[in-house]
């Protein structure tokens, strides 16, 4: 590698930069045994490629040719499943590394698993993937709330943790939450055991039930009735454990209700936006059946089942269907009258389900109808993220602006002001890009964007073009 | 895609003619689906494709042997359209870039929807703390630069690629791969200035002008 032809002005970085590369290589390589090979690659690139025809005979190909320790490698890859690949909102999570997951300051962070699962993080909640296998995932909520739909396989084994507890899971779908202590299983279809901490070796829920757990006191009880079966563990205090010993001793023979049959799902949602844990399906009031009569009523519910059917689908991150079925009952109809939160909702199922100008229209709405709500700051934000993703800069940095503007203190101010800067550099505007840069590092010296803004106003002291 | 597969000119043979007679045979063994085909494509040219992926991307990135089978795959599907076997290594080389160009697209494109925490750095034993420091400052620069600017500057700079040979591994004219040169070096070297951890790394002529 020749050092004569590279920049004059920097040759030393670039010359010793490539042999600190080379050097890691080395090791890298050294390391796996195989150069440019890394073990398992083999692997996972005939697992690739088996599922396409045209090479459905190379795992049997290379089977037979190969030596004896390719046999061992085909073999077994063969016996093994593939393992599992998720897809994090709209990116794929980084190699090897698992990431932490923060959903943001309001949206939901839907993850897609290769088998159909899906795991969708509630706005403000927290988490991370642990582990990822062919059976399944291995997630841990911090805090919040988060629906889970796992597609069920002879071999699944998915867990939760959710403080002191863990729920394992062979297929079903269920909202979980934990905070402040309490944890609440909404269980809709399936059945999942729930251990740990005052649960002990495990409780069984099963569809059409709720577990709750806190301040020692565990619940089940049906989501769509009134009935309650409440054992109070008098050893325990509270639900991270502490006071183990008592609990032990004193563990609560739960006996979970039957399943409420069919209609489970269905009536569990309903209840579901009933109770405080997943407050954006608070049910409207608009909604809800007014008739007199016990056809009136009958009719209402029905009404209300269809008008909510969008609900449940966005719920189990069926955003597509989702949205499909909230344009059956008309658009402009729901932007009309549905309260700030669903409206919010409602443009994140168009938005997720890659429809800008119905998600548009939605954020719209909520900025105009309820300008003082908190949420409308969240509409604004995003109003300026889908003119942005447009190819909307203009748009973009009048919303981001207007953000910052308006919530300063806003949670996604920083978050605003850097976006205004990048719309005004795509908009190639040099005064309102320099403007951008002096707030931006007004504000956030040591933010994300910072070097950006150093670099747009060193540019304007050398008098270059924005970059 | 296309463009990954595009036929490229044979280079002129820089190893001898064992190497050439070895390439024949590996693409013939590719193109007959042997068994053990790949995994000798990867024995043959893994390093050098990894290598190239790490100047375009850095060490640190995590990507790099999803990349590198990425490119084993394209290589797999499409070594049919390969009518030339001395053209191999140049031809792996440009599917390593395309892929990699891809890779960089789709994050200009989701970096501003992170939804990840920030990542921490990883720490890599292979170099001094202040040369550690300098590779991050680098591809921070490059990660600002546009794409078709920083592939070709980064094969140049770092993996030392003549005009020809980078021109060619970028699927870009002499002329184009010539002014997008001049144009990232200036780029690069107006960040490169405000950046504490590059500044010692300049010669005397550079820094001046700080």
């Amino acid at each position: 590698m020749s050092g004569e032809h590279r920049g004059v002005g920097a040759a030393r970085l670039w010359r010793e930069l490539a042999q600190a590369q080379d050097a890691a290589l080395a090791v890298e390589e050294k390391a796996a045994g195989a150069p440019g090979l890394a073990p398992g690659n083999l692997h996972r690139l005939m697992a690739r490629t088996r599922p396409r025809r045209r090479l459905g005979r190379l795992p049997f190909a290379l089977a037979m040719a190969a030596g004896a320790a390719a046999l061992v490698l085909v073999a077994s890859s063969a016996t093994r499943q593939r393992p599992l690949s998720v897809q994090l909102g709209s990116s794929a999570p980084r190699g090897e590394s698992l990431p932490s997951l923060v959903a943001d300051a309001r949206s939901d962070l839907p993850l897609q698993f290769s088998d159909g699962s899906t795991v969708t993080f509630r706005a403000g909640s927290s988490g991370q993937l642990e582990k990822l296998n062919s059976a399944g995932a291995e997630l841990v909520l911090v805090r919040g709330t988060l629906q889970a739909h796992v597609i069920h396989a002879e071999t699944t084994s998915w867990i939760l943790h959710a403080g002191p507890y863990r729920v394992r899971v062979t297929g079903t779908r269920f909202g979980l939450s934990w905070r402040s202590e309490r944890l609440e299983l909404s269980l809709y279809e399936g059945s999942v055991v729930v251990d740990g901490a005052v649960l002990g070796a495990g409780v069984p829920v099963r569809a059409g039930q709720r577990l709750t757990v806190a301040s020692g006191v565990v619940r089940i009880e049906p989501l769509g009735g009134a009935a309650t079966v409440a054992l109070a563990t008098p050893g325990a205090r509270d639900g991270a454990g502490r006071d183990q010993r008592a609990t032990a001793a004193t563990r609560p023979l739960v006996e979970p209700l039957p399943p409420t049959g069919a209609e489970a799902p269905a009536a569990a949602t309903a209840e579901e936006r009933t109770g405080d844990v997943t407050p954006a399906l608070a049910p409207a009031p608009e909604v809800r059946p007014r008739s007199a009569g016990a056809r009136g009523a009958a009719h209402g519910r029905s009404l209300a089942a269809r008008d909510e059917q969008w609900l449940v689908l966005a719920d189990r991150g069926a955003y597509a269907e989702s949205l499909e079925a909230a344009k059956r009952l008309g658009w402009t109809n729901l932007c009309h009258r549905l309260d700030a939160r669903r409206l919010l909702m409602l443009a994140d199922v168009a938005r997720y389900a890659g429809a800008p100008l119905p998600a548009h229209r939605a954020f719209q709405a909520l900025v105009k109808r309820f300008p003082d709500d908190r949420l409308a700051a969240d509409a604004v934000f995003s109003l300026g993220r889908l003119a942005f993703e447009r190819g909307r800069p203009a748009e973009a940095a009048r919303w981001f602006r207007r953000y910052v503007s308006d919530w300063p203190r806003g949670p996604l101010a920083e978050q605003a002001a850097g976006r205004l800067l990048e719309s005004t550099i795509r908009l190639q505007d040099p005064d309102a890009t320099h403007a951008a840069a002096r707030a931006y590092l007004a504000r956030a010296p040591h933010g994300a964007q910072a070097a950006l803004a150093r670099g747009v106003l060193a540019d304007a002291a050398d008098g270059s073009p924005i970059p | 895609m296309d463009r990954v597969l595009r036929l490229v000119p044979a280079s002129p043979p820089a190893e001898g003619a064992r190497d050439q007679s070895d390439d024949v045979r590996l693409v013939a063994a590719l193109k007959a689906r042997e068994a053990g085909a790949v995994e000798a494509l990867l024995r043959r040219y893994g390093s050098h494709l990894r290598r190239v992926l790490t100047r375009v991307l850095g060490s640190d990135d995590t990507e790099t042997p999803d990349l590198l089978q990425e490119v084993a795959v394209i290589a797999w599907q499409s070594i049919g359209r390969l009518s030339d076997p001395l053209a191999l290594k140049a031809w792996l080389t440009q599917i390593a870039v395309f892929t990699a160009r891809g890779l960089i697209r789709r994050r200009h494109r989701q970096r501003w929807l992170a939804f990840f925490e920030e990542v921490p750095e990883r720490s890599v034993p292979w170099a001094s703390p202040e040369m550690q420091e300098a590779a991050r400052a680098v591809y921070r620069i490059f990660d600002r630069m546009p794409v078709d600017e920083r592939i070709p500057f980064a094969l140049r700079m770092l993996e030392g690629l003549e005009l020809e040979a980078t021109a060619e591994a970028c699927g870009m004219s002499l002329a184009t791969v010539r002014r997008r040169l001049a144009r990232a070096e200036r780029r690069f070297h107006k960040m490169a200035r405000q950046c504490d951890a590059l500044v010692p790394w300049l010669d005397e002529t550079e820094r001046e002008e700080t």
